[in-house]
């Protein structure tokens, strides 16, 4: 039985629906051959098998392809699904935006076939730039937020990347770049955030910024700089590379132009997310910035109150904005810290018989906290909003 | 139009960029490069044969500097009855002289290794057998362009293309017949007169 029969039918037990609304649903559904799973999955089986029959056959014979003709070819792919697109660009559905993400997807082909062929040794930052500012054209044409969302991705693949090289190149320069990289990271979050009718992108473009810059920070950047507060190591940067400090300056500058993007937008984010969200992108910063600035040497308790402020501060914005995951995801953080707390402070304890008894009940009751009031306080935010 | 814009301009930025690795692959200044071994444990990967580039005796990797990494520039003299290339002068890339440095390269000094992004060559991968050492007397032929960065376009063994020998070594290897371990790779090989175990690289460990 279908997957929708079955929650139909317990629908109607539950008294959610009428028999016969239930019936109409299903009659519609089975009607939408768009929705026939079965058919399509049979169908892209055989694309698949197809494809995979046709890269075998390129790979076992590539070395006899002449350069001329796997270039000649490539194009050829590359315009086939440019006039794919073309022709499917006034109508909605899967067929023109699986053209334009295959449009996208072979520039990156494109680009790793003409460093095979002619032996570039391109770094992986270098391939990820020039294909994410390839693509962006056609991506402000794309009806999908995954388009914008893989855009947003190859865009942080390539800061990520960088870091990742400067850090071979020049160990001494990784914390400045790092820095540079935490304000773009800022100013991800203000390009997204931005409401105003000039410059104004595509809203699937804009939620992507805003939700890869609030992963980033919290995610990345958050236990980055908790880890900060914990090294002793630290203290010694400033006296290293004075000029630094000046780097320290751009993450606050770009969470400026962030707090400004929040606050000057038409139409307003509502009060409460605005506040909240205001908070997230000020302590983030506070909390990386501080144990480089300035000598306060190790501060487990400082790092971990910062770390928990940083993640109450993202779940109050979810929860201002009905991010249910986002509020859920955050809450558990919290939950789990707090109990790294009392292992990281009662570790030897906790060894013990009486320490294990107390280590269940503390992760027992945080766990029954957790699922018992966090919908209650997810309720309340939502209803100042 | 927006949309034909769309669509159409990166195509053009990619026949762009095509074009222009092409004319640098046929029409860069040709210089030929002696090379030696790597790490045999690592001399190919997947279908890349890795090396190091023998760039004479000029010492260009021996200057100070804060990092184990940093950027260097060299600039290549052709000389010899087998005109080959070796480094005539490095240093810092804004320091490159005016004069006398034609062809350059551009790369980064590792420890007091120079890498300047050419020590890879494609090879397909049923020749890996035949080329478990880099061969005595390999040299590669790259083409330089104006601003320092370098293309390999063949990999000579003796002013043999590689695919040529190892076609050659494979069949030497697949005609001899089986014997004792002890006494095949280490007896066999020199045989043929062209693979030699090549000296250590001189790789340098972290």
């Amino acid at each position: 039985m279908p997957p929708i029969r079955q929650k139909l039918e317990q629908w109607v037990e539950a008294g959610l629906l009428q028999p016969e609304q239930a019936h109409a649903i299903a009659e519609h559904e089975k009607a939408d051959p768009r929705k026939d799973w079965t058919i399509l999955g049979i169908a892209g089986l055989g694309i698949v098998a197809f494809v995979s029959g046709m890269f075998s056959l390129i790979a076992g014979n590539w070395d006899t392809i002449s350069v001329t003709s796997k270039i000649v070819a490539y194009f050829m792919i590359q315009l086939g699904f440019g006039a794919l697109f073309l022709s499917a660009r006034d109508h909605q559905g899967i067929a023109r935006e699986v053209s334009l993400s295959c449009f996208n997807f072979f520039f990156l082909c494109g680009i790793f076939l003409i460093r095979q062929i002619y032996g570039l040794n391109w770094e992986p930052w270098q391939v990820f730039l020039f294909w994410t500012l390839l693509i962006l054209p056609p991506t402000l044409l794309a009806h999908n937020r995954h388009t914008y969302h893989l855009w947003v991705s190859g865009f942080y693949a390539t800061l990520v990347s960088y870091l990742f090289y400067i850090r071979v190149e020049s160990p001494e320069w990784l914390p400045a770049t790092f820095m540079a990289g935490v304000g773009v990271v800022y100013l991800g979050f203000a390009v997204g955030i931005w409401r105003f009718n000039m410059f104004r992108l595509p809203d699937g473009l804009r939620h992507a910024w805003v939700a890869w810059s609030i992963g980033l920070l919290v995610f990345g950047i958050t236990p980055i700089a908790n880890a900060l507060w914990y090294q002793d190591s630290v203290r010694g940067v400033l006296e290293k590379l004075p000029s630094f400090a000046l780097y320290t300056a751009i993450p606050w500058l770009a969470c400026i132009v962030a707090v400004a993007s929040l606050a000057l937008s038409r139409p307003r984010y509502h009060l409460w997310f605005r506040n909240s969200t205001t908070a997230l992108l000020v302590l983030v910063s506070f909390f990386l910035c501080t144990p480089l600035l300035f000598s306060i040497g190790e501060q487990k308790a400082l790092g971990c109150l910062g770390f928990i402020l940083v993640w109450a501060a993202a779940a109050a914005a979810a929860g201002f904005n009905r991010w249910k995951r986002l509020f859920d995801l955050a809450t558990l953080v919290i939950a789990i810290r707090f109990i790294m707390v009392y292992l990281e402070s009662f570790h030897a304890d906790a060894k013990t018989g009486v320490g294990l008894m107390l280590s269940g009940t503390l992760i027992f009751s945080v766990a029954f906290v957790w699922h018992r009031y966090r919908g209650k306080v997810e309720a309340w935010l939502a209803a100042r909003s | 139009m927006r949309t034909l814009f769309a669509i159409f301009f990166p195509i053009l930025v990619m026949g762009i960029w095509i074009g222009q690795q092409t004319y640098h692959h046929t029409y860069g200044d040709l210089v030929e490069l002696p090379v030696k071994g790597y790490d045999p444990g690592d001399l190919q990967i997947g279908h890349y044969l890795k090396f190091n580039v023998d760039y004479g005796k000029y010492p260009i990797c021996n200057k100070r500097s804060p990092s184990r990494k940093w950027r260097m520039c060299v600039c290549l003299d052709i000389v010899g009855p087998d005109r080959k290339a070796i480094a005539s002068w490095s240093g810092d890339c804004a320091a490159r002289p005016p004069w006398g440095c034609g062809l350059w390269l551009r790369g980064y000094c590792f420890y007091d290794h120079f890498v300047a992004n050419i020590e890879r060559y494609y090879v397909p991968e049923e020749y890996a057998r035949a080329l478990t050492v880099i061969p005595p007397g390999a040299s590669i032929r790259a083409r330089l362009n104006q601003n320092g960065t370098g293309v390999v376009t063949e990999f000579l063994v003796k002013g043999e293309p590689i695919t040529e020998f190892a076609k050659r070594n494979q069949a030497a290897i697949r005609n001899t017949p089986e014997r004792e371990p002890a006494e095949s790779d280490a007896q066999d090989l020199p045989k043929n007169g062209e693979v030699e175990t090549t000296p250590q690289a001189e790789n340098p460990s972290p």
